[in-house]
């Protein structure tokens, strides 16, 4: 990864943190004027719950893809040649 | 290199991007909105600290290899683990460490249960690399 595309990289993750706190607290206050306390309160969850979500849904397409996946210790994943040598 | 193997966008580093922008929005937010959290979760400034740490740390493991990625994923997973088994064992000290009132919310010991079981499952869960080795 390049310096120039890291810089690029850390200001699109700044700007979705950023949005994600002003749109969080526009809604939260949206709720708190409306008087919905359910709301209220979910909202307290929602990105951890949003995170969480995000995360499942890509562990499913990756399962879907790749197959079930290997519990292991190894911190590199250990590589299969995909032809016969011989 | 052997990150290749896992692809472009493998389970640590997805986790990491994914989590980390998810703990510093709480952060940030937490700064923010302080009482308003109340009585489902409460501001405290070591718990915010905390959640400016790895928020940081799991985020900046984004940036380096996937191999980074999973032990991060690791130590977060298996500290918050713990956290979540202290918060079950005795409530009253952890919530004291943490700064709060009296016992640490119940809402948080949720979350530090599903937070660990998911860094976890990006720390040792790893895909097969057959067919992917010789084009990465």
């Amino acid at each position: 990864m390049t310096a120039r595309s890291s810089r690029r990289q850390v200001a699109r993750i700044a700007i979705v943190v950023l949005g994600l706190v002003a749109l969080g607290e526009a809604g939260h206050q949206v709720f708190e004027r409306l008087g919905w306390q359910a709301g209220h309160h979910a909202f307290h969850l929602a990105y951890g719950a949003g995170a969480i979500v995000a995360f499942c849904a890509f562990a499913a397409r990756d399962v879907r893809r790749h197959g079930l996946p290997r519990l292991t210790w190894a911190l590199r994943p250990r590589t299969t040649p995909t032809h016969d040598p011989r | 290199m052997a990150d290749g193997a896992y692809g472009r966008w493998g389970i640590a580093r997805t986790y990491a991007l994914i989590f980390g922008i998810a703990y510093l929005a709480v952060a940030a937010t937490e700064v923010i909105t302080r009482d308003a959290l109340e009585p489902v979760l409460e501001f405290t400034g070591i718990q915010n600290a905390i959640h400016w740490a790895v928020g940081a740390v799991v985020l900046l493991s984004f940036f380096g290899s996937e191999s980074t990625a999973r032990l991060v994923a690791r130590v977060i997973g298996v500290v918050f683990l713990a956290i979540t088994i202290f918060g079950f064992v005795a409530p009253a000290t952890l919530g004291e460490l943490l700064g709060f009132d009296g016992d640490i919310p119940a809402a948080y010991n949720v979350v530090h249960a599903l937070t660990a079981a998911v860094a976890l499952y990006a720390g040792f869960a790893t895909r097969s690399t057959r067919g992917q080795a010789a084009t990465a």
